[in-house]
């Protein structure tokens, strides 16, 4: 089974799965993320569903919260 | 006359030349601003579309006799009494995913200060692929958890600040300090990135 190092664990994943996929399975309650792939940064603008997640890729989810 | 008498000649050099994006001109954005005059930058692009509200003055550098002003002219006028030869390019405008990649474009660092947790990520966003250094901040409201409020590095030039779960709420309002924490935070990380000192 692939995995993907979500926030620093380890994270079980589908063959072939999309980053959309995987964020609305194991992360739907996190909204606004700024999403850090393997370094680079995205946003839910970005085509998620586009993006295949591979094993040991690094993933870290970073909620937007309102205030300022 | 120099504000800030205690810098070196060296980082006198750096903090004058630079040019510091700020989106959004609230709790955040006025206080950085504040900050960064004091501490020696001079040039400086930002964006509000907003005017000084009453209940703003719990928080944002902005005076009751100032309520109802543009804060785009309202904190023009506050730094230059801070420092009168500030070179300000404040736009009275909504800043989108169009627009904000090209007024920052010559920005060495922007900071992110809006209130709305979806501009936030616009924000960011939009100059994900610029190169531009970004600082940003993400959960700041209510009171005391000080030491929850901490700078985190994602990518190679994101920097977030906040607790990153303190969002506004009908319960958890905005006060001074602790979104006065965040603004000198995003402050002294712009700074440490300009002059290249640690975190």
């Amino acid at each position: 089974m692939p995995k993907v190092i979500l926030n620093g664990k380890e994270t079980e994943l589908a063959e072939g799965e999309t980053l959309q996929s995987f964020l609305r399975s194991r992360k739907p309650g996190v909204k606004n993320p700024i999403i850090e792939w393997n370094g680079k940064i995205l946003t839910e603008k970005d085509p998620l569903e586009t993006f295949t997640l591979k094993d040991g890729d690094t993933l870290n989810l970073f909620s937007m919260v309102g205030g300022g | 006359m120099e504000v800030n008498p205690y810098l070196t000649p060296q980082q006198r050099k750096i903090l004058e030349h630079a040019r510091i994006g700020v989106a959004g001109l609230g709790g955040l954005g006025s206080n950085v601003l504040c900050h960064l005059v004091r501490a020696g930058v001079r040039r400086f692009t930002a964006a509000d579309f907003d005017v000084v509200a009453a209940s703003n003055l719990n928080r944002q550098f902005f005076f009751a006799d100032q309520v109802g002003r543009k804060k785009t002219a309202a904190l023009a006028e506050n730094l230059r009494r801070i420092d009168p030869e500030l070179e300000l390019d404040f736009r009275d405008l909504k800043l989108t995913g169009e627009n904000t990649q090209e007024l920052f474009a010559d920005c060495d660092v922007v900071v992110e200060a809006f209130d709305k947790a979806d501009a936030k990520t616009m924000l960011i966003g939009a100059l994900a692929n610029s190169g531009i250094p970004v600082v940003a901040a993400s959960g700041l409201a209510g009171f005391g958890k000080s030491n929850d409020i901490r700078v985190r590095k994602a990518g190679k030039k994101l920097y977030l600040i906040g607790d990153l779960v303190s969002g506004i709420s009908p319960e958890l309002a905005p006060a001074s300090p602790r979104v006065g924490i965040a603004a000198a935070m995003e402050a002294n990380t712009v700074i440490a990135l300009l002059l290249g000192e640690e975190l």
